[in-house]
């Protein structure tokens, strides 16, 4: 089942497409940053932009920041929203469900397949944008004194050698994907409820803005700890010294819990869901 | 006989029981942690302020986060002091000994350290790519994040208001201690402050939670407390400086903030008495700013040279209201309820007063400034 989940997502033309865009949001930004040399102030605009210009090899961190907040979690609901309601309403459901698999190995087939894209989807900007800092920003020397890969200068100051900075980067990498597991399990639930791909997306965008605009209000400090979006970029804490783990065990940790109780949730809906079209 | 239920009906429905009992527990774990009850016993409050004075030698390390809500605007020269009490700011702070220590203050995707070694202090700014050595003693300076850690107020707090009366409070967990408080309520009436709140752990002493309430208040206007510590001493590693290399800027300074600039534009003199109040902070060779008064009624006085007098002066008459004073001078006054800002332009001259002190004391200081010549 879960083969030919992968073999679902990875057909389509689609998948390559969201891809590609999500690559190209810091392509473009990486472009005007290197043709006007004007990063933003510190502290404001993308994290990591103002200290890229200086260290190409940081790219992949700003990038992470760029697409992070709109484009991976847009492209996650869409295609979470789409797992069940895209099939019931091309009626290829009530197909899939006459095979002798149950609902729940579906539903977990589903979930496995996004994480995949997920995966697919950050390992691409990852590389796009590394290659990009290095070819548009240039890099400083290593301590090593090889050219490739650079030092990185952590938040704290101290230098990240090369191979502190891939392990840094796998943890951003692990983090993002635990976080878009939130954003895909309420997205997933939704399309259990509904039979519109649109619906189900739109719904979980509502639920990923009203959360980015609470997180934001003092007045909601009481609920902000168990916000969906509050700790979405702690994996910035990666690339301090010492790494900071509140935000990003906290952040782990209540993604967990929406993934538990909403994929629970998507359980009972589907399992008694009746598959008419 | 209910014939609209069916066996799918009622397996749907236990499904749905049981997602709805994970829900429950899940949501319980954080009130049960709020609502259980802390049994710390009772701490003397002047044993608790003695165990407070005696734990600066308490190495700790742990996680703070200030937040203010007296909403000043962004001043010229002290956006990052006002920032300090109309926002929160996040800390990371390790602490070895009173001359080994380093406080972190984070953004998102920005940090500006702090370190405190035997021979210097150092400050690191990821945004600017700077680390700067700062050399020599700082007789007067901006207040900064650091002097926001709870034992740090606290501390301040403690030492300025020395005969104020001191009254237990209820114990509280704080960053999963239970803390002993007591609540100073100064005996002056010139300070807007009706009373700060302390807790600190009851047996290294060691300040956690910092509340600071307005007269008339309901609830504090500034909070600044641990949300994790762990006693012990931190490692050497983590309170060493970066070292400077090339990539990133170095400086060596004697003392960088904007108040040192000031000083050095040599600035009008600051008179020795205002509204009754002795100047009790001559430093040689510091004529920029002075402190007057005492206790939490302090306030103080910076001298603050044309052009960016004449800046400061706009945005606070801008935001505040304007107070009379003789002579064809010009004030105005910001009141946040705790901290008020008065400026005063005296012909060229322009001075920016700030304390926890109430308006009828800054009027009477306004005119004092006003009259100031030469």
């Amino acid at each position: 089942m879960i083969g030919v989940e992968l073999a679902k997502l990875f057909r389509r033309p689609r998948t390559y497409v969201i891809a590609a865009l999500l690559c190209a949001l810091p392509l473009t930004v990486a472009i005007f940053l290197a043709t006007t040399r004007i990063p933003p102030p510190p502290g404001q605009g993308g994290a990591f932009l103002s200290a890229v210009l200086s260290n190409g090899a940081l790219y992949p961190a700003a990038a992470m920041a760029l697409v992070l907040p709109v484009f991976l979690p847009v492209s996650v609901a869409v295609l979470a929203g789409d797992a069940v309601a895209g099939e019931a309403s091309a009626g290829t459901l009530r197909y899939l469900l006459i095979r002798p698999v149950s609902r729940s190995r579906l539903l977990v087939a589903k979930l496995i397949s996004l994480v995949a894209f997920v995966l697919f989807a950050i390992v691409s900007v990852l590389v796009t944008s590394y290659l990009t800092g290095i070819l548009l920003f240039g890099v400083s020397t290593s301590s090593a004194g090889v050219a490739l890969p650079p030092d990185v200068t952590s938040l704290s100051g101290v230098t990240i050698s090369p191979a502190g900075l891939a392990l840094r980067l796998l943890g951003t990498v692990a983090y993002i994907v635990i976080s878009m597991l939130g954003v895909a399990a309420i997205a997933l639930f939704l399309s259990t409820v509904t039979d519109s791909s649109l619906g189900a997306a739109m719904g979980a965008l509502a639920v990923l803005v009203t959360s980015q605009v609470l997180v934001t209000l003092d007045a909601a400090a009481a609920i902000r700890p168990y916000l969906p979006t509050r700790y979405w970029l702690a994996w910035v804490d990666f690339f301090r010294d010492p790494v900071l783990w509140r935000d990003i065990e906290r952040g782990a940790g209540i993604q967990l819990v929406y993934l538990a109780v909403l994929l629970g949730a998507a359980w009972a809906n589907f399992l008694t869901k009746d598959v008419a079209n | 006989m209910d014939i609209g239920r069916t066996v799918v009906t009622a397996q749907g429905l236990r499904r749905w029981a049981v997602v709805l009992g994970l829900v429950l527990v899940l949501a319980a774990v954080p009130v049960v942690v709020n609502v259980w009850p802390v049994r710390a016993a009772g701490v003397d409050p002047a044993d608790l302020r003695s165990r407070i004075a005696a734990s600066g030698i308490q190495a700790h390390q742990g996680y703070a986060q200030s937040a203010g809500l007296l909403g000043l605007p962004a001043l010229p020269n002290l956006t990052q002091v006002t920032a300090l009490v109309s926002g929160t700011t996040e800390m990371r702070t390790w602490y070895a000994a009173p001359d080994r220590w380093r406080v972190d203050v984070l953004g998102e995707g920005t940090e500006h350290g702090l370190y405190q070694t035997p021979e210097a202090q150092f400050t690191w700014d990821f945004g600017d790519n700077q680390l700067t050595r700062i050399e020599g003693a700082q007789p007067v300076r901006l207040p900064r994040a650091a002097d926001l850690t709870p034992p740090a107020l606290a501390r301040q707090v403690l030492s300025a208001a020395a005969g104020d009366s001191l009254t237990p409070l209820d114990a509280k967990r704080v960053a999963g201690v239970e803390a002993a408080g007591m609540r100073l309520t100064p005996a002056g009436t010139d300070t807007t402050v009706a009373h700060v709140d302390i807790w600190a752990d009851p047996e290294h002493g060691l300040p956690l939670q910092v509340e600071v309430t307005a007269r008339g208040g309901a609830r504090p206007v500034f909070v600044t407390r641990f949300l994790e510590i762990r006693f012990g001493a931190p490692d050497a590693g983590v309170l060493t400086p970066p070292a400077p290399r090339p990539g990133i800027g170095y400086s060596v300074a004697e003392a960088p903030d904007a108040l040192s600039a000031l000083n050095r534009g040599q600035p009008a003199p600051l008179p020795a008495t205002l509204a009754g109040l002795p100047r009790r902070d001559a430093v040689a060779g510091v004529s920029a700013a002075g402190v007057y008064g005492a206790g939490l009624a302090s306030f103080v006085v910076l001298a603050l040279p044309g052009r960016s007098g004449g800046r400061a002066f706009r945005q606070i008459t801008t935001y505040g209201l304007e107070v009379p004073v003789p002579d064809g001078n010009e004030a105005a006054v910001i009141e946040t309820g705790l901290l008020n800002v008065l400026a005063v332009r005296n012909r060229n001259r322009t001075f920016l007063v700030a304390g926890l002190v109430g308006p009828d004391l800054l009027r009477r200081v306004a005119t004092g400034l006003a009259g100031v010549t030469g």
